[in-house]
């Protein structure tokens, strides 16, 4: 029992190196490839987990193998396109001008309620709202809605930016009662902007859960519980 | 870049383990194989002591080679290589020279299976 307990560490933590090295966090972002070798890492992990007979190197040498090849395929894909089409196809519009291709659903094997299960997803519950829909080749909707269907921005509505932080996002200054001077050094502040702001709210850094800030000084703070 | 060049070093070094794996299997068989010879020919010729003594030498060397061959060669067939080296001494010892005859032919052929199935043939690919 030790041996399989030391080797489900080993092989744990290989197998988070390995995603790693691939680079992709989500299920969602990866390619068919990938994802076919994300199956593979998990079941020859446990082919070493469940036959101690079985040398650990069995199920090491072919995790590294896989994840190394995905790494030089994915770089030969991303310089050339044709291997890109190959190895993970291309973008299919499946709905162009307000239409659906039929004849590209069937390509697809896709049905009428998977794609109205995807448009739902993305809150489009009329389909008469979209202009087009492409599947990606992750197999995700991306949908382009008609005009008058799209959400208002202020573009549109023609109301002036009225300042130049509101294209900047508010960032994490203080999470879990550590200070990111990398933030503050983002947000153009200083830790003297910081003390006045846990002054004002009578709390340490200490006693801080989350402080997150934008750059015109607008912060929000959620102290510690307990 | 960083993740390609790693990749590329990972590759390298498995393909470079996995020779070196398979010549250390060669030569170990050689070896091995040598001094099963001498342990058969010593059998026929009725030299007990010589046969024994030789055993003991095949089941040392063994011993020794198992420790880095358990790395990479599935320990059920390790075991049956150690199980019958294990007795060739006591049998010959015992005057049981057919069994031990037997014994050392059967280690002959399991070593050699080791080998040959460690290689990268197409029959063992496919």
């Amino acid at each position: 029992m030790s041996i399989i307990f030391i080797r489900t560490i080993i092989l744990y933590l290989l197998i988070v190196f390995s995603l790693r090295v691939m680079g992709k966090r989500q299920l969602a972002e990866l390619q068919p490839s990938e994802f076919v070798v994300t199956i593979l890492i998990s079941n020859v992990a446990t082919l070493p987990l469940e036959d101690i007979n079985i040398p650990l190197i069995g199920g090491v040498v072919p995790i590294l193998l896989l994840v190394s090849f995905e790494v030089l395929v994915s770089f030969i894909t991303l310089k050339s396109q044709r291997a890109r089409k190959i190895i993970s196809g291309s973008p299919r519009v499946i709905i162009r001008d307000g239409v659906i291709d039929q004849q590209e659903m069937k390509n697809l094997r896709l049905s009428i309620d998977d794609l109205m299960g995807q448009l739902r997803s993305k809150d489009i519950f009329d389909i008469s709202d979209v202009a087009f829909a492409i599947i990606e080749t992750t197999g995700s909707l991306s949908v382009y809605q008609n005009f008058d269907a799209r959400t208002v921005t202020p573009k549109v509505m023609q109301i002036p930016q009225p300042s130049v932080n509101d294209n900047v996002p508010p960032v994490v200054v203080v999470s879990d009662g550590i200070l990111s001077h990398q933030s503050l050094e983002y947000l153009q502040k200083d830790e003297k902007w910081l003390q006045g702001i846990l002054d004002a709210a009578n709390v340490t850094l200490k006693d801080t859960f989350l402080i997150t800030a934008d750059r015109s000084g607008a912060y929000h703070l959620i102290k510690k519980e307990g | 870049m960083k993740r390609m060049l790693l990749s590329l070093g990972i590759i390298t070094i498995l393909a470079v383990l996995s020779g070196a794996s398979l010549w250390y299997l060669d030569s170990i068989h050689d070896e091995i194989s040598v001094m099963l010879q001498e342990c058969y020919l010593y059998g026929v010729e009725g030299n007990k002591e010589a046969a024994s003594k030789k055993s003991q030498e095949v089941f040392e060397k063994w011993q020794e080679s198992e420790k880095y061959l358990v790395t990479f060669i599935h320990h059920n067939e390790l075991n049956e290589v150690t199980i019958v080296t294990s007795r060739l001494s006591p049998l010959i010892e015992n005057g049981e020279t057919a069994e031990y005859l037997a014994e050392v032919k059967q280690a002959v052929v399991l070593i050699e299976h080791m080998r040959s199935s460690e290689q990268p043939h197409w029959k063992n690919i496919l």
